[in-house]
């Protein structure tokens, strides 16, 4: 039994393996390419933000990718990076043109892998917009055993969903 | 027209300098522009963890080459912690109306810190420290300063992962998580602290991981609990901490949990073993098992819990007739439902009142000649409400009406402060 099962073990990917920031992005828009782009966001802009998200901004500088393919803009790639407990998480929170999140992929996890998100529970904030429901207790049910990162990825959706709006909505 | 001249000649000579220096300037402007790439570039890095490939306009997936993966979380140390303090008044009168005065006690229950070390990817060290009603000194020896668990986790893939060292016993709800935020209650509900007797922790070795469709799992193989340790409290007592164990015999313990769709949980543990270690006589089968549910929706969470233990009649009544341990329940039982609505929706502090019922009995049977405890056999009843500023800490406080069937039961207040970071 142990020698079938041992050499399956070693080839399947590991536990704690994340997606890259490039795969991650890739998971999000298939096929499409990519454009880095800086924003450093004015007084006004963050504020605007801020009131927008509910939640705190750490700085103004940010790093977004578009995605096109043929020439459209399919969506934008914001990477959020916050604490959870002590350490920090990095989200990919992908946002269609319309401020719709079309996928939240984490990229990088330094807390115990046991208090990660599942695969379905993430899978929740897909569709969901800067409304009051993208909340714990809306729309977003609540992970058992994890609070600390429900928090902290729904905190991190609608930080991602403000920029988004402030930069690729109000800014036209 | 010399004060004309004078500015032209200015302008002429300076007219090459300025020609020769848009070339310079135009350079340290590119220059600088590469600068500020590399240093956002190595900035976005240093921020996200993982390395973005300087070209990623060309930049497409590649799922095949986990070998490149720039997977960067890197090696170190981890803490973190949890902390409750408990007051507790207990009520004047036992249940029968028996007047035994108030009591009164404030504790500082429980300071914990966790650390852990990722050595690599592969290895990782994960540990609970605690100290217990202030810690332990030769003024208090009752309190406590234990290594709740510590192993070494060793990676190997999503689905099978080998655990080993001093294990948290997965069962119940509480005894893998009991941060205080993480449950309603300013006490650990008593099912979970009586028939589960949380916080158990063993050594041993196992597996765990994720399979699909949301499940988990862990199984472990553990030291068993030592039965000439039992009472007719339970089986509590005879959990070994780790300390100097008595590995004559060993138990088998696991958790399998479904999340069908996010906020919905639902679960089952086991624990079974020869609790007899003194590699003589008849072997004490005990097992323990439980079923458990959770649904959290908005601002509603429901727990369920019901548990089952047994401990096998010939090992018990093999006991000696005035041995301790034979009193304890041949056939155990407990189970709660709880439930609690935060009524601060839209806010990011929470209000939540709870209410939760529990039945257990902890000599559901005994051997011939064992005469029942009816104290054991009990029906609480807590009311209470929590305030969360954060979700990180809790003030908790509440009512439990407690009684049993001996009618010697007391009512109690309790007031809990925890922080969990």
């Amino acid at each position: 039994m142990i020698r079938v099962l041992a050499p399956l073990a070693l080839t399947l990917p590991l536990f704690a393996a994340l997606p890259t920031t490039q795969e991650a992005l890739a998971l999000a828009f298939p096929g499409a390419q990519l454009t880095r782009r800086e924003h450093v966001l004015t007084e006004t802009q963050a504020g605007r933000v801020k009131a927008l998200a509910q939640v705190d901004l750490p700085g103004s500088w940010t790093v977004v990718y578009e995605a096109r393919k043929g020439g459209q803009l399919l969506g934008v790639g914001f990477f959020d990076t916050h604490r959870v407990r002590t350490l920090n998480e990095t989200l990919l929170v992908a946002i269609s043109p319309e401020s719709r999140i079309l996928r939240v992929e984490a990229v990088a996890f330094r807390e115990p892998a046991e208090y990660m998100a599942k695969e379905a529970w993430v899978r929740q904030f897909e569709g969901k917009g800067l409304e009051p429901q993208l909340s714990l207790k809306g729309a977003i049910h609540p992970l058992s055993g994890a609070t600390l990162t429900a928090h902290a990825m729904t905190d991190a959706a609608r930080r991602c969903l403000a920029l988004h709006q402030v930069l690729y909505r109000e800014a036209r | 027209m010399k004060s004309l001249l004078t500015p032209l000649m200015c302008v002429l000579l300076a007219a090459p300098a300025f020609a020769q220096e848009r070339p310079d300037t135009d350079k340290r402007i590119a220059d600088l522009e590469r600068r500020l790439e590399a240093m956002s570039r190595e900035l976005e890095a240093q921020k996200t963890g993982s390395a973005v490939p300087a070209t990623p306009e060309e930049g497409r997936f590649g799922l095949g080459a986990s070998a490149a993966k720039v997977y960067s979380v890197p090696s170190g140390l981890s803490v973190g912690g949890y902390g409750e303090f408990l007051y507790e008044g207990r009520a004047a009168r036992l249940q029968d109306g028996t007047h035994v005065g108030a009591e009164k006690q404030a504790d500082a229950l429980r300071m914990v810190l966790y650390t852990g070390y990722k050595f690599s990817d592969r290895i990782v060290f994960n540990s609970e420290i605690e100290f217990e009603h202030g810690g332990y000194s030769d003024e208090h020896p009752e309190g406590e300063a234990i290594a709740e668990f510590y192993y070494l986790d060793f990676l190997i893939n999503k689905a099978i992962n080998v655990r080993a060292g001093q294990l948290l016993v997965p069962m119940g709800f509480v005894n893998e998580i009991h941060e205080p935020p993480a449950f309603l209650g300013a006490r650990r509900p008593q099912v979970e602290q009586t028939i589960i007797p949380s916080t158990w922790h063993e050594l041993g070795v196992g597996i765990h991981g994720d399979l699909t469709g949301s499940v988990t799992y862990r199984l472990y193989l553990l030291n068993g609990l030592d039965g000439s340790r039992f009472n007719a409290g339970g089986i509590a007592d005879g959990r070994q901490d780790g300390n100097k164990a008595k590995a004559q015999s060993l138990a088998w313990t696991g958790r399998v949990e479904w999340t069908p769709t996010p906020g919905v949980l639902l679960g089952t543990s086991f624990f079974t073993g020869n609790s007899n270690q003194s590699g003589t006589g008849e072997a004490i089968t005990t097992s323990v098992w439980d079923i458990h549910a959770e649904y959290r929706a908005g601002g509603l969470q429901l727990r369920g819990l019901y548990t089952r233990s047994s401990n096998s009649d010939g090992g018990v009544a093999a006991l000696a007739a005035t041995d301790p341990a034979r009193e304890v329940g041949t056939r155990q039982w407990g189970g709660y439902l709880e439930a609690g609505y935060d009524l601060l929706k839209g806010s990011k502090q929470a209000l939540i009142p709870y209410l939760r019922f529990e039945r257990l009995n902890a000599q559901q049977t005994v051997v011939a000649g064992v005469v029942t405890d009816q104290s054991q056999d009990r029906t609480l009843l807590t009311a209470g409400l929590a305030y969360k500023p954060i979700p990180q800490v809790a003030v908790k406080a509440d009512w439990t009406r407690d009684e049993n069937r001996a009618r010697t039961g007391r009512d109690q207040f309790s007031l809990a402060l925890g922080y969990t970071f």
